[in-house]
């Protein structure tokens, strides 16, 4: 059934109206009363609203700690990994997710024991358009997205993150977001200047 | 709906020199370009295929005949579909007496491919400037065009950088137009013929966006009006050509930026249907799209609201529109990552279910919201500035609105039923219960009233979604599993996500009127052609003749009545 709703319109001023002003007085208690209401800005850049867990900022890599999913654990014996260094296998199933692929640059080498060591992670953040997609397509989940949006740099070569700014990055999200349960929000009371109380069911 | 055998045959039998052709997707009638004329008229004529769509050519780089060119129509009354298809080398008539829409389209076309319209009154490129040369949606050119100019960065020149490797970065640019290309263009777009022709834009806060007007003016009276497009121009269509269906979700994020979740749940909707895969989509993703495209509906009529006020000089509504659309932005940002350039849905689905919290808070928004409106609608509706600067001003009649083929909000307001959620419905929108709002003179209040309206029946929706998700269970997918066993997912994020041959035009119900994708596929990871249908563009080809005889004054209300968007006018 399809519903149609003429709209009723109410658009001719009567005499008392538009002698008495009466559309203004109208208006003008509503802004009345805005006026007595808290304010609601967030004075940034002197107050900063934390992220949510799922923000899409810059880009980190999981380091190898002890926390490796499945998937890395069945061919961790190929890799040379390091602890507290990152857990990338360099599979390029980031690169090939991207709608962006060139902004990758990764190298990987042949170990004297015949096991693989990434040597290069290079990502142009100029040319990323912080979809996530690379995150998702991760096997063995190390690339991540952290909380950092302020990444204005003066040069273009300073836009290009490499491997230890990643696993710095991906180290400070292990601690600090990826076991925070998933939840809209990462810190309630900043959000409620905004909106208030919001009534949770839990 | 696409249209039915029964209509089918009907023009067989009317115009016997048609082919015509029907499969689950599409119904296309052939015909030859030079009955092409006779045909269209017919269709539209005899047929009420009234309302002009979209039109534009393939280029299959076949020796002869190389481009195809397509004209899809609607029909409101019958509510059907139709795409007539004809064959050319280089020319086609124009159907500019028919559809005035269809100028633009043929404006577009000749810009992008060099088809030339025979019968076009001033056939001008549409998005380029005037003294280019090239056609950059012909196949033989390259993605990346013609890089001739030698165009160093700052960072080479004065700090030395040395900008190779992943700097992606080369010296040579393609061709920039000069001062002097662009004057070309100006004075190539319009004739003067009364006093002084006026500039707005490109760079106004008044044309919300990059937009550049041109009013030939008799006093402070309008005498014609022309629009150069294309600073934001960036070849969306080209890149898709040259992307995988999934990726290019990305780019459909920056084409309505202010409705980015609305555009993609279009394009992914489109590929569904293309993949035949629309009812293996679960219930949850259905109604998670769904909650989320109308939250952006809200979020995008009140951008739009709140400017608008803004333009007309109230300028508090401005600040409490924002006041909301923050809040959605808020839930928005919680839910997907980011607060602009979206990319939530996912082919088969969503990108990730909802976390923990999120319908409280959308619950906690809509409780609130249709009180503020009423306050906002206390301010407006009656104010004697806000009548006198929109009652009859911008007047479309029912004709216009399928003459210049308008659609959204623009066209309900006139009193035209096109609504995409209604007459197609995707995803939960057949689902779900909600009134479609229409105007009756078709004036800037009309559209005023519909698009409060609509924020309205938008909080309806979510409602019924929130309800709805409530009941389901934290385990019940939101991705589909494909029917082939072998295949751990339906795609693993889109890589090597093969599509069949075959073509598909789709559309969904954007804030700005009807965002469809036409979709071209040779089977494989990449579409052949992807023509996207931008609401935008088209609600904005009325503005000349809305200017026509209007005060200057009335160029901002009518333009931001028409709710116009430049990264998807110009894509
Ligand atoms: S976020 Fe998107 S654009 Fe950026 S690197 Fe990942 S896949 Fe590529
Ligand atoms: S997908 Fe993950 S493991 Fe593979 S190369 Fe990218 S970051 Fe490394």
């Amino acid at each position: 059934m399809i519903k149609l709703k003429r709209l009723r319109r109410d658009d001719s001023l009567g005499p008392l109206e538009s002698v008495l002003f009466l559309d203004f007085i109208k208006g003008l208690t509503i802004t009345m009363k805005n006026l007595l209401r808290k304010p609601i800005t967030t004075q940034y850049p002197k107050e900063k609203i934390t992220p949510p867990k799922r923000f899409r900022g810059k880009h980190g890599h999981f380091v190898y700690d002890g926390t490796e999913p499945p998937s890395l654990q069945a061919i961790q014996g190929f890799m040379s990994f390091e602890k507290g260094k990152s857990r990338c296998v360099a599979c390029y199933m980031c690169q090939t997710a991207c709608p962006m692929p060139t902004l990758f640059r990764i190298e990987a080498v042949q170990m004297p024991d015949g096991t693989k060591k990434v040597v290069r992670f290079d990502m142009n953040l100029l040319n990323c358009l912080f979809c996530g997609l690379c995150v998702d397509a991760c096997p063995v989940e190390c690339l991540t997205m952290s909380d950092i949006h302020e990444m204005a740099v003066y040069r273009r070569s300073q836009a290009v993150i490499h491997m230890d700014d990643m696993e710095k990055i991906g180290a400070t999200n292990a601690k600090t977001v990826r076991e925070l349960p998933d939840r809209i929000w990462r810190n309630d009371k900043e959000r409620e200047t905004l909106w208030g109380k919001v009534k949770w069911n839990f | 709906m696409q249209a039915s055998e029964k209509t089918l045959n009907e023009i067989k039998l009317r115009i016997p020199y048609v082919e015509v052709k029907k499969d689950k997707l599409i119904s296309i009638v052939y015909v030859q370009k030079e009955l092409l004329i006779n045909t269209l008229k017919t269709i539209k004529e005899d047929f009420g295929f009234k309302l002009f769509i979209d039109h534009s050519v393939i280029d299959t780089l076949e020796a002869q005949n190389r481009f195809e060119a397509f004209y899809i129509l609607y029909n409101v009354d019958t509510k059907e579909r139709i795409v007539v298809k004809t064959k050319t080398e280089h020319s086609l008539p124009s159907i500019e007496r028919l559809w005035f829409a269809g100028k633009w389209a043929e404006r577009e076309t000749y810009d992008m491919f060099g088809i030339h319209y025979e019968g076009h009154e001033h056939l001008v490129r549409a998005f380029m400037w005037d003294t280019y040369s090239y056609f950059p949606l012909r196949k033989d050119f390259p993605l990346q065009g013609y890089e001739n100019v030698e165009l160093p960065s700052l960072n080479e020149t004065v700090f030395g950088d040395n900008l190779t490797g992943t700097m992606n970065y080369r010296r040579t640019h393609t061709y920039v137009p000069t001062l002097k290309d662009l004057e070309y263009t100006e004075k190539n777009r319009i004739k003067k013929k009364a006093q002084v022709v006026l500039n707005w834009g490109p760079l106004h806060p008044g044309t919300h966006g990059t937009m550049w007007f041109l009013f030939d003016l008799e006093g402070e009276r309008v005498v014609q009006t022309d629009v150069i497009l294309g600073q934001l121009h960036r070849g969306v269509e080209k890149l898709a050509e040259h992307e995988p269906y999934q990726q290019f979700l990305v780019y459909t994020d920056r084409m309505d930026y202010i409705s980015a979740l609305c555009s993609n749940q279009a394009w992914t909707v489109a590929v569904e249907r293309l993949l035949g895969i629309e009812d293996i989509v679960p219930l949850k993703a259905k109604y998670i799209r769904t909650m989320m495209s109308e939250l952006q509906r809200i979020n995008s009529h009140l951008l739009w609201l709140g400017t608008y006020a803004l333009d007309l000089g109230a300028l508090t509504i401005f600040l409490y529109a924002f006041k909301e659309r923050e809040k959605i932005m808020d839930i928005i940002e919680g839910i997907t990552g980011a607060r602009l350039t979206i990319s939530y849905t996912r082919i088969g689905g969503v990108r990730m279910d909802l976390p923990e919290g999120a319908l409280e808070v959308i619950e906690s928004f809509i409780k609130f919201f249709p009180k503020e409106l009423k306050d906002w609608e206390k301010i407006l509706s009656r104010n004697r500035i806000w009548l006198k600067r929109n009652k009859d001003v911008g007047v479309l009649t029912k004709e216009d609105i399928f003459f210049y083929g308008l659609t959204g909000a623009v066209a309900r307001g006139s009193g035209v039923f096109y609504d995409i959620r209604k007459l197609e419905p995707y995803d939960a929108y057949g689902m779900v219960d909600f009134d479609v709002p229409l105007g009756e003179n078709g004036d800037c209040y009309d559209r005023y009233l519909v698009r409060v309206e609509e924020m309205r029946q938008s909080v309806r929706i979510i409602e019924q979604c929130v309800q709805k998700l409530k009941t389901m269970s934290k385990n019940e997918p939101f991705m589909a599993e494909s029917q082939d066993p072998k295949k751990l997912r339906l795609t693993l994020d889109g890589i090597g996500l093969k599509v069949p041959a075959g073509e598909v035009y789709s559309s969904g119900e954007n804030p700005r009127g009807e965002l469809g994708f036409y979709i071209n596929s040779k089977g494989g990871l990449k579409p052949y052609r992807v023509k996207i249908r931008p609401g935008s563009f088209y609600n904005l080809c009325v503005y000349p003749h809305l200017m026509e005889n209007r005060y200057v004054a009335d160029a901002v209300t009518i333009l931001a009545s028409l709710d116009p968007v430049v990264g998807e006018i110009d894509r």
